[in-house]
C-alpha cells in the first residue's frame, strides 16, 4: 500500500468506477487513517469545481462549425490557380485595349474605394491620372477615409516580418505590416452569455459597458 | 454513447462516418466534428500556448479535418488521429507566435471588455483558480485530467485518443489529481519534484 495507490483508489471511487472490492479497500484504509476520508472529500470537491471550468471553456467548440468545402485550403489553393490561369490571358487583353483604345479608357475601370459611392471611380476622387502609383492611391484613401471618419490614423510603426537581400541589384528586400486604425458602426452587439439546458451557448444582446470612445 | 453531442449530427453515429469522411462526404465529417469538437477543445486547452485562443485553434483543426481527412489510413484510430491534427495545430501556432515580432502597441484607448472567448461561460473563482493551477502542470498529466473532466470521457476513451494503456491513463489522472490538490493546498505543490520527475516521463 502507497499514496499512488491511494490515489487511485479515490480517482476510481470519485469517477463511480470503483468495484466493490476497491470500496471495500479504501473504506478499510480510511478506517486506518481518517485523513483518507478528507482527501476523498477535498479531491471530490476539487474535481466538480474543474470539471465546471473545463466544461465551460470546451463549451466554446459548440460555436464553431465544420467550415464548407469551399472554403477549405484546398479549394483556396485550386481558385488561385485558376485565376492565375486565366490572368496572364487578361492582363495580355487589358495590354491590347490599352494599346488599341488609348489608355484613358483605362480610368473609367479602376477600382474604387471601400466605403465609397461605388459609381465613382477612386481616380476621380483623387484627381489622379494613369500614372497614378499605389502610394498615391493609398494616401487617396487615407485622406478620404478621414473625411468620411471611416479612417481613424496609419499606426507610424510598421512591423517587420521578414528581411532577405534583394535578388538583383544588392540591397534588401524587406516584408512588413501597415496598420490602419478604422472605425466602423454597428446597430447592435451580441455575445454569447450563458448556456441552455442542452449546454449550447445562448446569444444575447450585449449592454454593457460599450467602451471608450476614441 | 459518452460524449455530448450538442446539435443532432444529420448523420447516423458509428463507424460508416468515419469511413464516409474520409471519402469525402461532408455531411460525415460534419457529424464527426459535432461528436468529437468538444474534447479536442480540451486537448487544445492543454497543448496551447497562454496567447493562443482555443477558438482559433479549434478553426484550424477543423480546417484540417476538412482538407487532410482524406489521409487517415485506419478509420479505428479516427480519435488518436484528431488528436494528433489538435496537438499540432496548437504547436504550430505557438511556433508561429514565436517567430512573429510582437505588434507594435497602438497609442489609442484600450479595446472594450474581452469578448474572445465567446462561448466562455462565467464559472466561479474556486473552478477558474484550479484551471489556472492545472496550467503548471506536465502536459502528460494535464490532458488526461481535462478530457477525464469533459462529460462523460472514460478511461478506454481516453486511451484511445492518447495512444495510451487504460491503465497508465488512469494513473496519470490520479497522479494529476493529487499535483492539482497539492497546489491548491500550499498554492505551491510540496510535489515539486515530482512534478519535475512526471514531466521527463
Amino acid at each position: 500500500m502507497n499514496d499512488l495507490h491511494d490515489d487511485i483508489l479515490i480517482s476510481q471511487a470519485i469517477d463511480g468506477n470503483a468495484t466493490t472490492a476497491e470500496w471495500d479497500e479504501l473504506t478499510a484504509r480510511a478506517e486506518a487513517d481518517p485523513t483518507i476520508w478528507r482527501t476523498l472529500a477535498a479531491t471530490l470537491r476539487e474535481h466538480g469545481a474543474f470539471g465546471r471550468a473545463v466544461n465551460a471553456d470546451v463549451a466554446v467548440a459548440d460555436s464553431i462549425e465544420m467550415p464548407a468545402p469551399e472554403i477549405t485550403p484546398t479549394a483556396r489553393r485550386a481558385t488561385v490557380s485558376r485565376f492565375r490561369g486565366w490572368s496572364g490571358w487578361a492582363i495580355a487583353a487589358v495590354l491590347t485595349i490599352a494599346w488599341v483604345g488609348g489608355v484613358h479608357n483605362l480610368v473609367k475601370t479602376e477600382p474604387t474605394m471601400p466605403g465609397t459611392d461605388s459609381a465613382q471611380p477612386l481616380t476621380n476622387h483623387a484627381g489622379f491620372g494613369d500614372g497614378t502609383t499605389a502610394a498615391q492611391l493609398l494616401q487617396a484613401y487615407l485622406d478620404k477615409g478621414r473625411q468620411e471618419d471611416i479612417v481613424i490614423a496609419e499606426v507610424p510603426e510598421r512591423v517587420l516580418i521578414r528581411t532577405r537581400p534583394a535578388g538583383t541589384g544588392g540591397g534588401y528586400e524587406l516584408l512588413y505590416l501597415r496598420q490602419i486604425l478604422e472605425r466602423t458602426v454597428v446597430p447592435n452587439l451580441y455575445e454569447f452569455y450563458s448556456q441552455d439546458e442542452m449546454g449550447r451557448p445562448t446569444l444575447v444582446r450585449y449592454v454593457g459597458n460599450r467602451g471608450p470612445s476614441m | 454513447m459518452e460524449f455530448l453531442v450538442t446539435t443532432d449530427p444529420e448523420y447516423p453515429a458509428g463507424d460508416t462516418v468515419v469511413v464516409d469522411a474520409v471519402n469525402g462526404d461532408h455531411a460525415a465529417m460534419d457529424a464527426l466534428w459535432h461528436e468529437h469538437r468538444r474534447w479536442i477543445a480540451a486537448v487544445l486547452l492543454a497543448h496551447k500556448s497562454t496567447e493562443d485562443q482555443v477558438e482559433d485553434l479549434l478553426q484550424d483543426v477543423a480546417m484540417t479535418i476538412v482538407s487532410k481527412i482524406n489521409t487517415l489510413r485506419d478509420t479505428r484510430h479516427v480519435r488518436a488521429w484528431l488528436r494528433t491534427v489538435a496537438v499540432n495545430a496548437a504547436r504550430a501556432s505557438a511556433r508561429s507566435r514565436r517567430a512573429r515580432p510582437r505588434l507594435a502597441p497602438l497609442s489609442v484607448d484600450p479595446p472594450g471588455p474581452d469578448h474572445s472567448g465567446a462561448a466562455r461561460v462565467t464559472v466561479d473563482d474556486e473552478a477558474r483558480h484550479l484551471m489556472t493551477l492545472a496550467a503548471r502542470l506536465p502536459k502528460s498529466y494535464r490532458e488526461p485530467l481535462l478530457l477525464r473532466a469533459v462529460h462523460g470521457m472514460r478511461g478506454r476513451q481516453i486511451a484511445e485518443i492518447m495512444n495510451l494503456a487504460e491503465a497508465t491513463v488512469e494513473t496519470r489522472i490520479a497522479r494529476g489529481r493529487r499535483m492539482l490538490r497539492d497546489l491548491a493546498r500550499t498554492g505551491n505543490s510540496d510535489d515539486t519534484a515530482q512534478i519535475a520527475i512526471a514531466a521527463q516521463e
